[in-house]
């Protein structure tokens, strides 16, 4: 039953004066997890179960460009939490915001050395021969980018989330790197990263009135305890951003935004290129229809790109976000990824 | 229900968000932000060099020594790193190339 106007009022109060002394901060990432394996900036987390009853282990990428809590947000909206009550190993490869040390990291010091190695241990910690591997925002880019560079990889499935293919289609963040517009320089700073606060404002400039309307959302349900949770959490993460690798930065301007690699399905990389048509595992393009950050258009073409013969995409009413942390997204998304995962897997 | 003020609120926010979502994603509006953001980081530069050269001048640490030996010490670790997985590729492949002979033992 809705509380009345006046017991409205009274936890209004009581949880706006809980919010100015800052003590109903929300926990998040309460998902229990091990830390098996670590090299310079890079960890890999393997999440408690009760035994698993689905093989092979599935292993989440995080991007460069966020924190990966935001996959453990609270225990009603993650994402992490879900696939491992559905009977998943779930491993989840996670970056340390980094420092001046990381500032010549590359797409390939990724691609090439920390994802295959994390594998690697992975595969020796579960015991398994093979894994499914799910990428996350510019997770999906370095998953691709390792699918299509290390075929010797034992991937049986790969999904990709909310992962930017055309870049044209990218709106404001990728505009301001064309030709003539800002350089990666620009807004690299003199210790060689990208700043966290330059990307914050990026994804600031997108929705100009995006503050004023949470903040009024804010006031407007402060009675309401379960809306403050998920508003706060959220309103956290979305602050909490990292540096990016400045090299790894000058490449993803060169090579995605400028020549726009990646939708003509070819790659300048390393000492060669990659092709997105060597994809060939089980294939999973899942994208939100609301989303500001990765527009539907830019994902879209990952699906006939890849070489796979079981190639498909899963649309979602939802934003870049609430993917992976809402509560719609818990309801209606995640048992359609699981259901996918599932029957490209082998019970135990 | 949507209270009074919400809905008076969202009457003006919603065409201003649009509005401002499109001139935002316009050439125009990333033209001028491009050419903002470099005058803006040009004088900032000038401001901390001037500020740098005073405070250098009065014997005081400055922030470009202070990011210099940072990246000093940055490039000491990227070496360290490089000669950790280096030790680590050798000692694999000595592993590698002792364990045959093990075996034929």
């Amino acid at each position: 039953m809705a509380p009345s106007l006046l017991e409205r009022q009274v936890l209004r109060t009581r949880n706006g004066l809980a919010y100015l002394a800052g003590t109903n901060r929300p926990v998040m990432a309460q998902t229990p997890r091990d830390l098996i394996w670590k090299r310079d900036k890079a960890r890999l987390w393997r999440y408690r179960s009760e035994g698993p009853r689905y093989r092979p282990p599935v292993l989440i990428v995080h991007s460069l460009i966020s924190k990966s809590y935001v996959l453990d947000l609270l225990p009603s909206t993650s994402m992490v939490r879900y696939l491992v009550g559905e009977g998943f190993d779930v491993f989840l490869l996670d970056w340390v915001p980094p420092d001046p040390a990381d500032a010549e990291n590359t797409l390939e010091t990724y691609v090439d050395g920390y994802i295959p190695e994390a594998i690697g241990a992975l595969l020796e910690e579960a015991d398994a021969e093979e894994v499914t591997l799910i990428g996350y925002c510019f997770g999906g880019v370095l998953t691709l980018l390792l699918a299509a560079a290390h075929p010797e990889l034992p991937i049986r499935n790969m999904m990709v989330m909310a992962t930017p293919c055309d870049y044209r289609e990218m709106g404001f963040m990728s505009n301001m790197f064309r030709e003539h517009r800002l350089d990666p320089d620009d807004v690299i700073s003199d210790t060689g990263l990208v700043p966290a606060r330059a990307l914050d404002e990026g994804f600031q400039t997108l929705k100009p009135t995006e503050q004023l309307v949470q903040t009024v959302n804010f006031f407007q349900n402060l009675w309401n305890d379960q809306f403050i949770e998920g508003f706060l959490a959220i309103g956290y993460w979305a602050r909490d951003q990292v540096p990016f690798p400045g090299a790894a930065f000058r490449q993803t301007v060169d090579v995605l935004i400028r020549q726009n690699a990646l939708a003509t399905g070819v790659i300048p990389f390393g000492r060669g290129e990659l092709h997105l048509e060597d994809i060939r595992c089980p294939f999973l393009n899942a994208f939100a229809e609301q989303d500001g950050i990765t527009p539907a258009a830019s994902s879209e073409p990952l699906t006939r790109l890849v070489g796979s013969k079981d190639a498909s995409e899963l649309r979602l009413e939802s934003g870049h976000v609430g993917f992976v942390a809402g509560r719609q997204a818990a309801k209606v998304a995640r048992p359609q990824i699981a259901e996918w995962i599932r029957t490209r897997s082998d019970e135990v | 229900m949507t209270s009074l003020w919400r809905k008076a609120f969202d009457a003006i926010e919603r065409p201003v968000a649009a509005g401002a979502e499109v001139w935002v994603q316009s050439d125009t509006f990333m033209d001028l932000a491009a050419v903002a953001f470099r005058v803006q980081r040009r004088l900032a530069g000038e401001l901390q060099r001037s500020a740098e050269q005073w405070l250098e001048a009065w014997g005081m640490i400055s922030r470009r020594e202070l990011v210099s030996v940072m990246n000093q010490v940055a490039s000491l670790e990227r070496q360290v790193r490089e000669l950790a997985h280096e030790l680590e590729r050798r000692e694999s492949s000595a592993r590698d190339e002792q364990a045959p002979v093990r075996r034929a033992a």
